[in-house]
């Protein structure tokens, strides 16, 4: 974007803003007549007090530090401040998560580890429904969406969470959760546009059926602009998805309760690849148009015997469907989980579960990817159980389990892991951690041939080679073994301080070997096989600090420093080792919020193979985000946001095949907000 | 680190648009405070209202009150947090009479009441021996600790998937002379010896 153009788009919002501030100005007179009252519990029935949420900032705050793993909690609050449209840029605040936007439409996401679109070991859960993809072990984030404002929080968790998680949840977890539909009641809308977020819109309607059922429905739709190559010229990425969903919570009597929600989606998604053939010119440009749509839906049953022993059931079924020049793919899947918990005396705190899970997946060979076989069944069974121990009542516990799980790609896996906790003293509390994660292989890992690159014919050889990357059906389970320890500070209720370290050790990571070139007639095909033979080890630590520093001034601070390089595997890069990410959120008046966001990340490289050395270098950005809301009346809300304010454009990562460096731009954008 | 002449310029001239923006927000939004809304609730005031709906379904036998107008006296055992929010419900009416909350600061001076709560930073041993010497008493007992029940408490709150729920020993109720309407025994998880 140039300047002139830039300042344009700042004007116009401005101006326009202050158009609408003035309308509303008579609403904000109007409002302050008729204020709420601060609602008396005392004159409330049982049933409405039994309605009223009780996850206070204390209780919240309580239940975190008490975990003895490396967890942050981005609450509905801080993804309002945020001024994010995403859930993938929302998770740029969490210490030691490695987040970055290739172009538009895609993100490469991964904790404690360099990052790719393709090969990451972080688990996602959207309210309890899986969203890793079998296919690649990674996350399709762009079709991971909801309304951000019936988000109650975002829990991550850094290092492995296998023992309870399963295979996979190996770098770490992440756990979407929506708010009950009880919390979101009557209307809501919200709409606006800018520079990249061209348009959106979203709609929220929320009601009661008797006196314990409660359900919401939402839609939402928005339209996004392109991105520009390192070179200006346009990427050719813009993309749009319309979203709609509901939610269904009932209290069926007092201890049991139902929850039944599922989302549906369809979408354009615009990318330009490069795609390598055999035949001159040897790469061809495809302006694609990617088909994605989904859907799901979700059951689950918790039922409560006492205040120590409840019990939830979970059931979901999952579609997805990607068509897009290189890969078509589509996929149905099942999943069934049982949790129990109960208390046994007074020491031990148990929690066991069993799940079974099956995928049907069907692919449309391409000239890049072909797949054998084309359709596969895969099935999965686990059992966990892990036992918190108190050692000493109120101070330290010991917490050991095991996930046991059978897969049909490397069969029997076991992820054990030992937690210890010690509150030390009210405002001291430290915790340490062994664990085992690993993870399964993916379809491409296992049944593919894909090609990667081809090389146009030259003085060293007249025909044009393939790189074919071979699927290997022996190809075994990722090993991690991490060590962690952490470290919280919590002298009074306005300050936070949370330090954790690791070492992580993996095994059996993905290597790759040339095997022997074979002639196709017109051209060389040069294997590349898979196999397990590279072992690395990566270390680092993580800070995150929160002070209300005054009733106005809120800061939050996340560091990391990371000791991490894939180089040598050839299949990763050098993550960036400093990572800073600093939010204040200023309260300019009771209706005037100011968020300001500096992120700092270091440079860092990425597996390209059309660099000539391999390896892409990324070098370190400074950025800023900033947004400014008034609400004029409480139940509406007027917001400008700028994101990524200090540079016109700056690039975050090279995705590894198919495509040119794409910057991340400047971009701004307006939005109102109605509830009623 | 990297900050190109070109942006960084852009952004000061944006940063100047912000100023004026803000001056203007500031003009409009200062002509009063709106107070702020009521915020998060506070989970000690929620179980106070709790505790004072429980006295709304019990009854009392007769001769555990002096005459039809007595108050029911209510014993808080637990901290600073605890004792302001049911400071709150001191001299609520309960039907033909009205909550007198005393606020204690040990289990050990049991004086007769017909209401007793306990938070979670109650000592345990104190717990025990305030639980005991209720026991068969037509005395309300009501917690919030995991092994309330067990110790021998009648009431026990305690949270789950954010909302307050209560779980009730009816028998022990029963036993000591205390009646609980059937409409709370409905919302309670009834748990039996």
């Amino acid at each position: 974007m140039t300047k002139s153009a830039s300042d344009r788009t700042l004007d116009i919002i401005g101006k326009g803003l202050m158009m609408l501030f003035t309308t509303f100005s008579l609403l904000f007179y109007l409002s302050r007549l008729g204020m709420a009252q601060t609602q008396d519990l005392t004159e409330m029935s049982i049933e409405e007090l039994m309605n009223i949420q009780v996850t206070s900032v204390s209780k919240k705050a309580q239940h975190l530090s008490d975990s003895a793993a490396a967890i942050f909690v981005i609450t509905n609050d801080d993804l309002r401040k945020s001024g994010v449209t995403t859930i993938a840029d929302a998770l740029r605040m969490v210490p030691g998560l490695n987040v970055t936007r290739i172009d538009s439409n895609k993100w490469a996401i991964n904790s404690r580890s360099s990052t790719s679109r393709f090969s990451d070991k972080l688990l996602v859960l959207m309210d309890g429904r899986s969203v890793y993809t079998n296919y690649f072990s990674g996350v399709y984030w762009e079709v991971q969406d909801v309304m951000l404002q019936d988000i109650k929080r975002i829990e991550v968790i850094r290092g492995p969470g296998a023992t309870l998680w399963g295979a996979n949840a190996v770098n770490g977890v992440i756990n979407i959760i929506t708010k009950s539909a009880s919390d979101t009641q009557g209307a809501f809308i919200s709409a606006g546009g800018g520079s990249i977020e061209k348009a959106f819109a979203e709609a929220r309607y929320g009601g009661r059926i008797g006196t314990d059922s409660y359900y919401r429905v939402y839609a939402k739709v928005f339209e996004r602009g392109e991105f520009e190559f390192i070179d200006g010229e346009d990427a050719g990425d813009e993309w749009g998805v319309r979203q709609g969903g509901f939610r269904f919570d009932s209290r069926l009597n007092a201890s049991d309760g139902l929850t039944v929600q599922g989302d549906v989606y369809d979408g354009d998604i615009d990318q330009k690849l490069y795609l390598p053939t055999t035949t001159p010119p040897f790469i061809s440009t495809v302006d694609d148009e990617t088909d994605v749509s989904g859907g799901n839906l979700l059951g689950r049953w918790q039922r409560t015997f006492s205040s120590t022993s409840d019990l939830t059931l979970m059931a979901y079924y999952d579609r997805s469907r990607r068509k897009e020049a290189w890969t078509d793919q589509e996929r149905d899947s099942f999943d069934l989980d049982l949790q129990h918990h109960f208390r046994m005396g007074e020491r031990n705190n148990i929690i066991w579960g069993a799940r079974y899970y099956w995928t049907n997946d069907e692919f449309g060979n391409t000239s890049i990817i072909t797949l054998d076989p084309t359709t596969r069944t895969d099935e999965l069974f686990s059992v966990f159980l892990q036992d918190e121990i108190t050692l000493y009542r109120d101070r330290l516990w010991l917490t050991l389990g095991s996930k046991f799980e059978h897969n049909d790609y490397t069969g029997f896996e076991m992820q054990p892991s030992g937690r210890l906790f010690w509150a030390a003293a009210d405002e001291h509390k430290l915790w340490a951690a062994v664990s085992r994660a690993v993870r399964t292989p993916s379809r491409i890992e296992s049944d593919s041939t894909l090609v990667n690159d081809v090389v146009p014919p030259s003085s060293s050889s007249p025909l044009p080679i393939a790189l074919t990357l071979v699927g290997n059906e022996n190809f075994e389970a990722e090993e991690l073994i991490a060590y962690e320890l952490g470290y919280r500070f919590l002298p009074d209720p306005v300050f936070s301080l949370d330090l954790a370290l690791f070492y992580n050790d993996y095994d059996n990571h993905r290597s790759v070997e040339t095997g022997t070139p074979t002639f196709q007639g017109t051209y060389i095909k040069q294997p590349v096989n898979l196999g397990n033979n590279y072992s690395t080890h990566t270390y680092g630590g993580e800070a995150a600090v929160g002070w209300q520093a005054r009733n106005w001034l809120k800061l939050d601070l996340a560091y990391s420093y990371l000791e991490c390089n894939f180089e040598d595997s050839n299949q990763l890069g050098r993550a960036p080792r400093h990572q800073i990410s600093l939010r204040s959120a200023v309260k300019l008046h009771a209706d005037v919020d100011l968020d300001v966001w500096l992120r700092y990340m270091d440079d860092a490289t990425t597996v390209n193979v059309d660099d000539a050395d391999y390896f892409y270098a990324i070098d370190d950005y400074l950025t800023l985000d900033l947004r400014l809301a008034w609400r004029p009346i409480p139940s509406l809300e007027l917001s400008i946001a700028g994101q990524n304010l200090l540079d016109s454009n700056h690039l975050e990562f090279v995705q590894e095949a198919y495509s040119r460096p794409t910057e991340v731009p400047r971009s701004v954008y307006a939005k109102i907000s109605y509830g009623f | 680190m990297l900050m190109k002449k070109r942006g960084h310029t852009v952004w000061l001239v944006g940063r100047l648009r912000f100023s004026r923006l803000l001056l203007f927000l500031l003009l409009f939004c200062s002509f009063g405070a709106v107070p702020a809304s009521a915020g998060n609730m506070d989970p000690a005031a929620l179980k106070a209202a709790f505790v004072l709906n429980f006295a709304r379904f019990t009854t009392w036998p007769d001769d555990a009150f002096r005459d039809d107008t007595a108050p029911i006296d209510l014993h808080v055992y637990g901290g600073q947090k605890t004792w302001q929010a049911f400071r709150n419900i001191d001299g609520q009416q309960v039907g033909t009479r009205k909550i007198r909350v005393r606020l204690m600061k040990s289990t050990e001076m049991v004086d007769k009441c017909h209401i007793m709560f306990f938070d979670h930073d109650v000592d345990r041993d104190d717990l025990t021996t305030a639980l005991a010497a209720t026991k068969l008493q037509p005395v309300l007992t009501v917690g919030e600790t995991s092994n309330f029940i067990n110790l021998g408490g009648i009431i026990n709150l305690f949270s789950k998937s954010g909302r307050l729920k209560f779980e009730i020993e009816p028998s022990r109720a029963k036993r000591g002379g205390l009646r609980i309407s059937s409409r709370l025994l409905k919302l309670a998880i009834i748990l039996d010896d």
